[in-house]
């Protein structure tokens, strides 16, 4: 199955009430200290949008959003453009990238402990309906490539895995894991590539 | 399943219309050609604006990070698709959607669109189209062939063409239009894509309709080319009101008709005349005179229209100049359902003023259009999925896009309101207020455009927010005032026609440059955009919400009965208004309010033109200063002599101002010039013009170009239009000397030349 565009999504645990303005100096400051992987470009701001995409830091290769789709704040990560790696690099970046960002989050003084991320709510989608129509064969295709995945990255947790039943939307999952994780001893699993 | 070796085009083949797979082919090609560098960056450029393709902020690869220019290391240095324009770097691509039209499925492939090509967002523009930002070029193929796929083409969006057509938003559905200019909006639209009459240009060219002369609708005053529908005297035949030659740009010109009662079948053909004699003579190597606006000026709009009667009796018939309005007036809109009366047992919390708001009666008993106020004209994939179904659940997919940023749902039937409002807050699109002082126009400025002074979006999200806490308590005089803004003197924010515009400039302090707004009043939205507002003052951009603060309230204050803004500028005059601003014009020191010296929603320190803080040092006044003080102060007197329809003293104060303006950039090299006003004309034009030193750090030769002009003809006897050009285009002239002044710094070891 074709990932190069996909975007993972992990959601708050704490922290829903911190302005949304607030994430933009911060991720201006991840661009002058190159913080995060990838080109970083630029910082688009969407605050005035109803569940909108919220703040963006725009990077060449993906960009990472404090994103506000369907009311549900989290740290989104969207891969755009292809890199040179098999299905499960894209995983492992998208992966890598997203909990890098809500790790470096956390720990920004301005949030000082009122941010949390939580490593268990997930979304997972294809944001490319050419290689991923909302189709049974692509959800079944994409489900055994995230079980794969899924099953080694939190180590035989359960988690239930809630297809998108819209097929209006992209093609993909919500993902939640019984457990307790971290997010540092989870970024250890996924190197960065 | 799909195949692996799909693609959208293999997928959409039967979809889209043969001719217009074949242009996004060739288009296609020419990209993978550029790839091999088999095409020149300048002809590929072209080739991409005029399939909507444009370039974004950024795109030469440096971008200031608020302590220093940091490079932009895209994967490919060396490819460029335009001159200074990286492959890699986004881009936007404009939509086009004619006379503001749009059905639901076109609404869902652009949700899906924002969402997969660009950053999730799908944005309404001040002509009607969309733009989806952040988008990739080698992305814009399968763009096009999806958005083709469901009728949309993106062709001469950009670029020197026949831009979106468009028109009254509630055209068919008003109650004071002459007849429906829907039809004939269609038929331009269809007539002139790729006319090969429109594709010498030198410049854009754009259309628009209004259904009457007195609201604001079309605002044809501001056209290349406009069309105003009436009724003959007489027989009652629709005809309309053609003219020609206006444009806004820095310096807007008001449009001059053309002809008066036009028969409608000699609308296509006097437009394919226009069309002919603007490619023929309109200017084409200087970008900054090549709209139709100058050519018209130049030649008068006598002559002009010979020359287009001329060229009319020339053509060969086209039968299309008939048929395509026979075949458009037969398409007529119907309503989906049945118009009942609003029963008025528990309405939603808010309705009320909503209904109030952001509904109008539509002559057609028992409907009323709906105004879905869309915050700086952002939609997000969610919400335009929504109101895909709100278009086919509540009208007959009748929705259009208006100039204002906004959507209009056509045909509701009042018995519906409550639901529709209930569908509307669901998706967060439920404010009211739409089209007052709270309902904001803004273009891109800085959040995007390579063009942008200052971030007019943020400015217009923070007016936005206070104006809408205080819309309860203010009176509907203020409430009904119109406020825009755009991000440098381009005027895409339409400033130059509302109460209250704005548009960004910068200014010195010191070593920093801190962010402005000119404030421009006296613009008139009615009668289709009827008169154009002047400079008054450059205010910090922290400070224009106090700025608004004091006009609206002076303004409730001493407002005379019935008197509208327009009215009370003129007579209160804007010396008095300028006084009112005057202490918030002084800039204090960067330790006293660093805030100032950051733009609304950007939180790094202010630059232009991604240069950092300059090298001048302390704040010893240099004798530039002196010289740009006193520009100021002519300009503002020139303005002020206008006010007092003295055109003469106008323009004669408007050269000083720029003569002054031409003594500072002189003195930036040598403290201590002095000359009388030609040999300044003649030093600026040796040591910074003709060496192209100006230029360059400028971006533009139309700016000097004004001095020059002015230096030539010195207008012993200006009509007010002609004294009104002077004088703007003196303020404009002073500030690229401001904007020239901030890139370069001061002193540096000789003049240019020497």
């Amino acid at each position: 199955m074709d990932l190069r565009k996909i975007n993972l999504k992990v959601f708050l645990e704490k922290g829903e009430e911190i302005p949304l303005e607030s994430f933009i100096p911060v991720f201006h400051r991840w661009i002058q200290q190159d913080k995060l992987p990838g080109m970083l470009v630029d910082v688009a701001e969407y605050t005035h949008v109803f569940q909108g995409p919220g703040v963006l830091l725009i990077a060449h290769e993906g960009n990472y959003s404090l994103d506000e789709t369907d009311g549900k704040r989290g740290l989104l990560y969207n891969q755009k453009r292809p890199i040179e790696a098999s299905a499960e690099s894209y995983l492992t970046t998208a992966f890598h990238r997203a909990f890098l960002a809500c790790s470096l989050l956390e720990k920004e003084t301005d949030f000082s402990g009122k941010l949390k991320f939580s490593p268990t709510r997930l979304r997972i989608t294809l944001n490319d309906r050419l290689a991923a129509p909302h189709e049974d064969w692509s959800l079944e295709e994409m489900e055994a490539v995230l079980k794969n995945f899924l099953d080694r990255f939190y180590a035989g947790a359960q988690y239930q895995m809630a297809p998108e039943m819209d097929s209006r939307k992209l093609t993909g999952f919500a993902v939640n894991v019984d457990g307790i994780f971290s997010i540092e001893d989870l970024l250890k699993k996924v190197p960065s590539v | 399943m799909t195949n692996p070796n799909d693609t959208w085009g293999s997928i959409l083949k039967d979809e889209i219309p043969s001719d217009w797979t074949q242009e996004i082919d060739e288009y296609e090609a020419k990209i993978n050609l550029n790839k091999q560098g088999k095409i020149e960056p300048r002809i590929f450029a072209e080739t991409r604006l005029r399939r909507g393709s444009y370039g974004q902020r950024y795109d030469n690869g440096q971008r200031n990070d608020g302590k220093q220019i940091r490079k932009l290391t895209y994967p490919n240095q060396t490819i460029l698709k335009g001159p200074d324009t990286l492959w890699d770097a986004p881009g936007m691509l404009r939509i086009k959607f004619p006379w503001g039209g749009m059905t639901a499925e076109q609404m869902e492939v652009l949700a899906d669109l924002a969402e997969e090509y660009s950053d999730g967002i799908a944005h309404i523009t001040t002509r009607q189209d969309f733009q989806l930002h952040f988008t990739h070029v080698e992305d814009t193929p399968d763009l096009m062939r999806r958005l083709a796929a469901v009728g949309i083409t993106t062709r001469e969006a950009c670029g020197n063409s026949v831009r979106n057509v468009t028109a009254c938003p509630i055209a068919g559905v008003c109650r004071t239009e002459a007849f429906d200019v829907t039809p004939y909006a269609k038929a331009v639209f269809r007539f002139m894509l790729g006319h090969p009459d429109a594709q010498d240009f030198g410049r854009k060219f754009k259309i628009a309709f209004s259904g009457c002369e007195h609201e604001a609708c079309g605002l044809v005053n501001l056209h290349d080319m406009g069309f105003i529908a009436k009724l003959a005297k007489g027989n009652q035949r629709p005809v309309f009101d053609a003219y020609v030659g206006g444009g806004l740009g820095p310096v807007p010109y008001s449009a001059k008709k053309l002809y008066e009662d036009l028969p409608v079948e000699e609308m296509l053909p006097t437009l394919q005349a226009v069309a002919r004699v603007y490619g023929r003579l309109g200017e084409k190597k200087v970008r900054g005179m090549a709209r139709i606006k100058f050519l018209v000026a130049k030649l008068g709009i006598e002559e002009f229209r010979r020359l287009v009667t001329v060229e009319r009796e020339g053509l060969t018939h086209d039968p299309r100049w008939t048929g395509l309005i026979d075949e458009f007036t037969k398409q007529t809109e119907k309503p989906l359902r049945e118009a009942q009366p609003l029963k008025a047992a528990s309405l939603p919390k808010g309705f009320l003023q909503w209904r109030k708001t952001n509904t109008n009666q539509q002559p057609q008993y028992g409907y009323v259009t709906v105004t879905v106020k869309v915050p700086l004209g952002d939609l997000t994939s969610a919400q335009l999925r929504a109101l895909a179904l709100m278009a086919r659940e509540y009208v007959a997919e009748t929705v259009r896009t208006s100039v204002e940023q906004n959507l209009l749902f056509r045909w509701v039937s009042e018995a519906d309101l409550p639901a529709f409002y209930g569908d509307l807050q669901a998706i967060g699109l439920a404010d009211a207020n739409a089209d007052t002082i709270a309902d904001i126009t803004s273009c891109p400025g800085t959040d995007t455009c390579k063009l942008g002074i200052s971030a007019s979006r943020g400015l217009a999200r923070e007016l936005s927010q206070r104006l809408e806490k205080m819309m309860e308590e203010m009176p509907e005089e203020v409430k009904n005032l119109k406020l825009k803004v755009s991000g440098c003197p381009n005027s895409c924010g339409q400033h130059h026609v509302s109460d209250l515009g704005f548009y960004g400039v910068s200014r010195k302090a010191g070593s920093y440059t801190v962010p402005h707004f000119q404030l421009v009043l006296g613009g008139q939205w009615k009668n289709n955009g009827g008169s154009y507002g002047l400079a008054v003052a450059a205010v910090p951009s922290k400070r224009i919400p106090e700025t608004v603060q004091r006009l609206t309230e002076k303004f409730m204050k001493e407002r005379l009965k019935n008197e509208s803004f327009q009215e009370f500028v003129k007579r209160v005059g804007k010396m008095e208004i300028r006084n009112l601003l005057q202490d918030l014009m002084v800039i204090p020191s960067h330790d006293e309010s660093p805030d100032l010296f950051t733009d609304w929603g950007d939180p790094r320190e202010y630059t232009i033109a991604d240069i950092g803080v300059g090298e001048c040092a302390g704040e010893v006044v240099a004798p530039y200063e002196f010289s740009l003080t006193a520009a100021e102060s002519k300009a503002f007197e020139a303005q002020v002599k206008l006010d007092q329809k003295e055109p003469k003293t106008a323009v004669d104060l408007a050269f000083e101002s720029m003569i002054q303006s031409a003594e500072a950039v002189l003195r930036t090299r040598d403290r201590e010039y002095t000359g009388d006003a030609q040999t300044t004309v003649l030093e600026f034009k040796k040591r910074f013009f003709d060496t192209g030193e100006f230029v360059k750090h400028v971006n533009n030769t139309q700016f000097a170009a004004y001095l020059f002009k002015a230096n030539e003809n010195k207008l012993e006897n200006p009509n007010p239009d002609e004294a009104h050009r002077r004088v703007e285009e003196s303020q404009l002239f002073l500030e690229a000397v401001y904007s020239y002044i901030a890139n370069v710094g001061t002193l540096s070891p000789s003049l240019p030349g020497k």
